[in-house]
């Protein structure tokens, strides 16, 4: 009678093993545990949307080496050109409008509008200090940002439709360029 | 009275086929888009790890961890902090024992061979910023995040 059980209950587990029924719970657990991992805020972004921004920050990251690569020789006219590059235009300024939160788009004004420029008055003033200041606080931006927001959605990425533009709250002083 | 009776029954069907097919177009859009995902249609023709969620995650939270460092040691840079600066090259960005299992795990050879080498130009980093070097600094910066800009153009998780 115990064997019996023992080879039915064999059984049944091999038979729910083999249909899924006991590897999806866990499955369901583990993406349920990843999920409550990011307390970052999903932008809700269409697929292609999504992926333009994440090749926009590599560009960004690119920059940036280039950047340091240019302050390693004391060039300071090419960071002032790339700085010049980053700051805050009508595309730039579109594109973050365009991903529907309000906290993402200052974040990123703060970032082109404001970081960027100041790099690059620090490298027209060709004070080293203050240049690599002005680049570690750029960077303090992205570290905040990356902190805060997430695109990619766990476990399985869904699609959203276009979400509804942000105003575009500029600071005092802060202009688009026709760079 | 029966032509009526036709006429609405022409419009009471087509308000029911017209949502229906809305309905389907969307269903379809959304379906196009999920096959030129998975056909990798879109400019993204980057290398895919296959990771899953949970190290994907991780993966994700260590580069923001690297973002972070990269940050603080320009900083230390600016401040002529060296010390400092040479300490988190080492021990947030290096080649760690955590970070040689983690690197030794992915399947792809050439991600591996990738991280690596970015670990151990961080380990060189942390040497060159304990000279107090600027210069020799930035430049030795700038080497561990030509691995980084390699690695984001290469592959993607």
């Amino acid at each position: 009678m115990h064997h019996e059980n023992t080879r039915y209950s064999l059984l049944l587990v091999t038979i729910l093993v083999a249909t899924g029924y006991l590897s999806q719970p866990v499955f369901a657990e583990t993406g349920e545990k990843a999920s409550k991992a990011s307390t970052r805020t999903l932008l809700t972004v269409p697929y292609q949307d999504r992926e333009h921004l994440l090749h926009v920050m590599r560009n960004n990251l690119a920059n940036m080496g280039k950047l340091i690569n240019a302050m390693a020789d004391d060039d300071f006219k090419t960071v002032e050109k790339i700085a010049l590059k980053m700051s805050l235009n009508e595309k730039k300024a579109k594109g973050l409008t365009r991903r529907g939160n309000p906290a993402f788009t200052a974040m990123g004004v703060q970032f082109h509008g404001l970081d960027a420029l100041a790099l690059k008055d620090a490298a027209e003033s060709k004070d080293r200090k203050r240049t690599l200041r002005a680049m570690s606080k750029m960077v303090s931006t992205c570290v905040a940002c990356h902190a805060t927001f997430r695109v990619m959605e766990w476990p399985n990425n869904k699609f959203y439709t276009q979400p509804k533009s942000t105003p575009l709250l500029l600071p005092q002083g802060v202009v688009i360029h026709s760079n | 009275m029966k032509p009526v009776m036709i006429f609405f029954g022409v419009i009471c069907t087509l308000s029911m086929a017209v949502p229906s097919y809305a309905k389907d177009s969307a269903d379809g859009m959304e379906h196009m888009m999920m096959h030129q995902h998975m056909m990798g249609e879109n400019t993204d023709s980057r290398t895919s790890l296959h990771l899953s969620p949970q190290v994907k995650q991780h993966q994700l939270a260590n580069m923001r961890s690297h973002l972070e460092a990269v940050r603080n040691i320009v900083g230390l840079i600016a401040e002529g902090k060296f010390d400092e600066a040479s300490n988190i090259a080492h021990d947030k960005l290096g080649l760690t024992p955590e970070m040689k299992k983690m690197c030794n795990m992915f399947g792809n050879d050439d991600f591996k061979k990738l991280g690596l080498a970015f670990h151990q130009s961080a380990d060189e980093l942390g040497d060159v910023l304990k000279k107090g070097n600027v210069q020799a600094s930035l430049n030795a910066l700038h080497t561990t995040m030509n691995s980084c800009v390699q690695c984001h153009a290469t592959f993607r998780q």
